[in-house]
């Protein structure tokens, strides 16, 4: 018995040797994003999942959001990561038509995601992405300096103008400007068209522009006024500071912060760090561009999502997919929501414990609906070029909105391809 | 003209000096509202964010190293801390540099020696890349790079051989048609081969050129952008500085002391073996 | 080479060879690559081969046409059949395998529609000018007032404006006498006469807004009423209150209908006058477009550029006690990155220079920013060149200028009679440099406007190529421009060269 003995010891000990020598080789996913505010947070969703699958790593790498630049060298080298953080629609799209992502359509992940947020990752009727977080631009406002001067969020584009007169004779600065990059005037005009052709032909009609978009059966300027459009971009650089054409992000920013100015048209990413001014608390509200107040909803679409690349090795594959899956877990959900301070597109996901910015978002959402962001749909080099820099030359005085509208037109009919 | 020489030395110099003092104080005048940016970038590099803001001119009230603190420590994009990015730097600027010289002197001495047809019409192959802007091959270099794996420092090492040797073969050709070949010839003659010859005769000879096109070469590998962005994206000193201002901009200290730490190695570098330099663009521009 | 042993061939190769290879692959072999791409409509972002493809299709239009059964074989290396997906797709793939992959499928007759050659397409699209409409200059009217802009801005207009940018302006005798009506010269400047524009905007609507039988169409009326005012129908205005439905059944309240009327009739004026300040007042402006910029960037790069080390060279050749450490001075800002650069000014100009002077807008003032380029360019590179010219000056003996001086010869005589034509080769150098480094400028512009650029109209034409390909996805179009860029070079500074190269020759 003793000689059996020791020879089980000894199968035991070469068995636990090899099965650690196999345990001990984890896969190493590498995982791209581009929301740079989350560079210090995203490592603890990635750790809670290494913790649960302990055979799977992952490393990140940034990857600017530069209109799909980067990752087009990376698939072009063949070095595409693992797992990519993409802006919803044309990216996804354009990198499902190369091949250059999987379709997940059959994975199980996918039945837990809110329907409203599956057109945004939709190619030829399949899903290429898990749609990730839902964002919304809006005005973001000053709790403070309302109650200071007895004002009320305003509703429509009458008490928005009133708002700003008052606030305006009383020395404060309605709106930080940051005009000197382009993008941000470059969501800002999208949202007004976005809304204006909302509010005209719906949700389902402005998909059906974009369509129509693409193969240039309609032009930019039809459904919307477009001259109502131009005077609400005049409005509003009117009711910023004089210089605002030299201020950027962080100027815009510390003007807020001071209360040197009450409202800023940003998404949540612009929310001041708490430890800026930890006592300033912000409301987030829709831009009222409308006297109807019901047509006042927010601009907000799904924003990040995750994409799986389509050259990594069948194992790597097959990691990267029980990440996605992972993510609809509750723990995962947790996580995004409170660490990474994102919200969910997730079923039943609670925003309870977001700062109340977001609560506000999600709760006009729901009740109200949203217009979608259809700059993520017209082909990158059209927003990235026709209409960021059209925007900021019309503000800037060397573009006519005629000459904008034609940029646009052509550059989205060039640049589409199915 | 002899009415002219019997004036006294004295008087007739006399205006001339003053002259030459009141134009060395303009010229001083002028070099600092000329460097001037530099300095104010210095200057407030000991300032903290506020005070720069507050107070942009003036000098800092109490002088400190915070800022230069904060940059050495940051966590430039990507993960490239600011160590990281100077070793990377010194470590392409040295490989490429040196093997730039070693190849080009290689292909130049024995293109100047063997007299024939095709080594002058490889020199003419040479001395076209001169004028090609970069923009021409930046694209087919990405996909080059990416094909051959060649996404890092060592490819980028590589690359920069192959970009640098254009103009060093051009100036170092030019050079060795100056050395005389008696040495050459009796070296030839006690039975040294021509890697011997080379090495060990004409190479020491070729040390001004070879010091024109090191500091030039230096200079250009150090604070080339283009290249370094497109292929790598970070890990190169003005990649950190170009990703830094692009994180961190709203803190005007760390901006400012982030310049100057990028800047320092450099005019060190600059200020050591100025003579050089300049001696050395003196060759170089005569002989072209 | 021809009686050369075999061992001075081998060295002759083992010499020339690493530089040689490397230069061929790395510099030739790229523009080589830069020519064929320029002739394809490749966006930069398109896959040469197929990266996925379903696997019906990938089995008809390629499996089934390879001869080669070893091909086949290897092609399987790289493309996986993916069953959950349905489709082959292919995996990591770089290096020489990726030219056999190539090679490979191009034999099938598989034509990849987005890249494909076309040609001297892009020549002729740069050609026709069917390229971005910026690329081109472009004469444009700077709008003084825009249709939403407050009443601030039109309560008083300076004379230079009123008189300069609005009256010429004006196109009926109507129109001519409206405004030389509304506006009295009152000082230096014009003022609106409030009598006739007492409310703005903001006041009518509120008006309107509160009168309860309007109700929902006080907006519209508003609107109308603004646009009639534009087109000068007061007839229209009576029409158009007439037909609102509270009006016809008279359920508003006559307090209320006086101030209707009050608030339409302000609303007509204000259209009227805001209609035909958006139309007339507007200041004629050329935008370069990318060409002109360009070409005005180099020709005050490289006159300022020479000029000034020319200068700079004369001054520090002078026996200066600090001569050295001036010369040091001049040159630092070369030694830095155009990057560091670029940074260095991007802070003088928005925290130095507005804290100074007060004025705020340096950088994207429309009117500046071309010459803040050409200073920062200027300021980064003329200590290299008058290091040229200073060796140049060196190279001139002594005695000739002093016997010159001597025989009573001015200054001025002394540089362009003696000194100047002695110089002409480092005039050439300098020339040379200055105008192919001019042409070839993207780091301090890139820096300087990071995004920005195209919609200030300092795009060069470097900036313009590296966005047509990173940003705009032409990378086919962006490689032709590049090439053409090549010759532009090549023709200037050849046609430099020659010229020069006389001029050394007749002295």
């Amino acid at each position: 018995m003793f000689r059996s003995f020791r020879k089980l010891s000894a199968v035991l000990i070469i068995a636990v040797i090899a099965v650690g020598f196999v345990a001990a080789e984890p896969v190493q996913l590498t995982m791209s994003f581009y929301k740079q505010e989350i560079t210090q947070t995203l490592p603890k969703l990635l750790e809670a999942f290494t913790k649960a699958n302990p055979d799977i790593v992952i490393m990140t790498e940034i990857h600017p959001n530069d209109g799909g630049a980067t990752n087009a060298a990376a698939a072009a080298a063949g070095k595409l990561p693992d797992i990519m953080q993409q802006p919803a629609y044309s990216a996804i799209m354009e990198n499902a038509k190369n091949g250059y992502i999987l379709d997940l359509s059959r994975q199980p992940v996918m039945s837990k995601v809110i329907d409203g947020a599956k057109p945004s990752v939709t190619y030829n009727g399949k899903l290429y992405a898990l749609p990730m977080d839902f964002a919304g631009i809006g005005i973001i406002y000053s709790k403070d300096i309302f109650a200071k001067y007895r004002l009320n969020p305003p509703t429509t584009y009458l008490d928005l103008q009133k708002v700003s007169d008052t606030l305006k004779k009383n020395g404060v600065t309605p709106f930080a400007g940051l005009l000197k990059e382009n993008w941000s005037i470059g969501h800002f005009i999208e949202m007004v068209h976005s809304s204006m052709l909302g509010a005209r032909v719906g949700n389902n009609g402005i998909f059906k522009f974009v369509a129509d978009m693409n193969v240039g059966a309609t032009s930019w300027d039809k459904i919307v006024d477009i001259n109502a459009l131009f005077k609400i971009m005049d409005w509003y650089k009117a009711n910023m500071a004089s210089n605002a054409v030299e201020m950027a992000w962080d100027q815009q920013q510390a003007a807020y912060i001071k209360g040197e100015a009450a409202m800023m048209v940003q998404g949540l990413w612009a929310l001041p760090n708490a430890k800026d001014n930890p006592t300033l608390k912000s409301g987030f509200i829709p831009f009222p561009w409308s006297n109807k107040a019901a047509e006042n909803r927010f601009f907000a679409d799904v924003d990040s999502t995750f994409t799986v690349s389509a050259q990594s090795s069948p194992a790597k594959q097959a990691a990267a997919l029980k990440f996605i899956n992972w993510l609809a877990s509750p723990e995962a959900v947790k996580i995004w929501t409170t660490d990474i301070q994102l919200t969910s597109t997730f079923k039943g996901a609670d925003v309870s414990s977001m700062p109340s910015p977001f609560v506000d978002l999600m709760t006009s959402v729901n009740k109200l609906g949203s217009y979608p962001w259809v700059f993520s749909m017209m082909p990158t080099p059209t927003w990235e070029q026709a209409v960021k820099n059209g925007a900021h030359g019309y503000i800037l005085g060397n573009m006519k909105p005629s000459d904008i509208v034609a940029e646009i037109n052509s550059s989205w009919r060039t640049n589409y391809k199915k | 003209m002899s009415e002219a020489m019997s004036i006294p030395v004295r008087i007739r110099m006399a205006p001339k000096r003053i002259w030459l003092l009141v134009m060395e104080i303009a010229m001083i005048l002028l070099a600092v509202a000329f460097i001037y940016p530099a300095i104010y970038v210095v200057i407030n590099a000991f300032k903290s964010t506020s005070e720069i803001q507050m107070n942009p001119a003036g000098l800092p009230k109490a002088a400190s190293f915070a800022n230069f603190l904060r940059v050495w420590s940051a966590e430039g994009s990507g993960g490239i801390n600011f160590l990281h990015a100077l070793v990377n730097t010194i470590l392409l600027t040295l490989g490429a540099v040196t093997g730039v010289i070693l190849f080009s002197s290689m292909a130049a001495y024995i293109l100047v020696r063997t007299k024939s047809r095709t080594s002058t019409s490889l020199y003419f192959m040479f001395a076209f890349f001169l004028v090609i802007p970069f923009q021409t091959i930046m694209v087919s270099l990405v996909v080059l790079a990416t094909d051959l794996g060649f996404t890092n420092v060592f490819g980028l090492i590589v690359m920069y051989i192959g970009l640098g040797a254009p103009t060093a073969v051009f100036m170092f050709h030019g050079f060795i048609k100056g050395v005389p070949l008696s040495l050459e010839e009796s070296a030839a003659i006690d039975g040294a081969g021509t890697f011997r010859i080379f090495f060990q005769i004409v190479f020491p000879l070729l040390t001004p050129i070879t010091a024109t096109i090191g500091i030039l070469d230096v200079l250009w590998v150090w604070n080339d952008f283009l290249l370094p962005f497109i292929i790598l994206r970070k890990g190169t000193l003005v990649l950190f500085q170009f990703n830094f201002f692009g994180t961190f901009t709203k803190d005007y200290g760390a901006l400012t002391a982030s310049l100057v730490m990028s800047a320092t190695p450099v005019v060190i570098l600059y200020l050591s073996l100025q003579r050089y330099i300049i001696k050395g663009i003196a060759a170089g521009a005569v002989k072209g | 080479m021809v009686g050369m042993s075999f061992q001075k061939k081998a060295t002759f190769a083992v010499f020339l060879f690493p530089a040689l290879a490397l230069y061929l692959f790395f510099a030739v072999l790229p523009l080589l690559q830069g020519f064929w791409l320029s002739t394809t409509n490749w966006d930069g972002t398109a896959p040469w081969t197929p990266a996925q493809m379903p696997i019906a299709e990938f089995e008809d239009r390629i499996m089934n046409r390879i001869r080669s059964e070893a091909d086949r074989v290897f092609l399987l290396k790289y493309y996986v059949r993916d069953e959950e997906q349905g489709t082959y797709r292919k995996l990591e793939l770089y290096g020489l395998d990726r030219y056999r992959v190539q090679y490979i499928i191009g034999r099938t007759g598989y034509i990849n529609p987005d890249f494909k050659n076309v040609g001297f397409g892009n020549y002729v699209d740069i050609f026709r000018g069917k390229i971005d409409k910026r690329f081109f200059p472009e004469r444009y009217r700077e709008s003084r007032f825009r249709s939403g802009d407050p009443i601030d801005s039109f309560l008083e207009i300076s004379r230079e404006e009123f008189e300069g940018n609005l009256l010429p302006h004006l196109k009926t005798p109507e129109d001519r006498d409206y405004i030389q009506g509304i506006y009295k010269l009152s000082g230096s400047a014009y003022a609106l006469d409030r009598e006739r524009i007492k409310q703005d905007e903001l006041e009518i609507q509120i008006a309107l807004s509160e009168i309860a039988g309007l109700k929902d169409d006080w907006e519209a009326l508003f609107n109308d009423a603004l646009a009639i005012g534009a087109e000068n129908r007061r007839d229209a205005l009576a029409g158009r209150m007439a037909g609102i439905p509270a009006i016809a059944a008279g359920t508003i309240a006559p307090a209320d209908k006086a101030i209707m009327e009050e608030s339409l009739g302000q609303a007509f004026e204000l259209g009227r006058i805001k209609g035909i300040l958006s139309r007339d007042w507007y200041l004629e402006r050329q935008k370069m477009g990318v060409l002109l910029f360009t070409a005005l960037f180099v020709v005050f790069n490289v006159i300022l550029v020479n000029v000034l080390a020319m200068a700079l060279a004369l001054a520090l050749d002078l026996k200066m006690k600090s001569r050295n450490a001036l010369r040091s001075i001049f040159f630092i800002p070369n030694v830095l990155s155009m990057i560091i650069v670029a940074f260095i000014w991007q802070l003088v100009f928005t925290q130095l220079l507005p804290a100074i002077t007060g004025v705020d807008q340096w950088m994207m003032n429309p009117d500046l920013a071309p010459w803040l380029t050409i200073l920062v360019a200027v300021w980064q590179g003329v200590g290299y060149y008058t290091v040229i010219y200073l060796a140049g000056l060196q190279g001139i003996p002594q005695d000739i200028v002093e016997s010159a001086s001597i025989d009573g010869a001015t200054a001025s005589i002394r540089f362009f009679r003696i000194v100047l034509p002695l110089i002409v080769p480092a005039i050439t150098i300098s020339l040379f440099l200055s105008i192919s480094g001019a042409l070839k400028t993207f780091d301090i512009i890139f820096a300087l406007y990071p995004s920005n650029s195209t919609s200030m109209g300092v795009d060069n034409i470097t900036v313009n190529i590296f966005y047509d390909a990173f940003r705009d996805k032409h990378a086919g179009l962006a490689t032709a421009k590049a090439i053409l860029l090549l010759l532009t070079i090549m023709i200037i500074t050849g046609t430099q060269l020659v010229l020069t190269k006389k001029r050394e020759m007749e002295l």
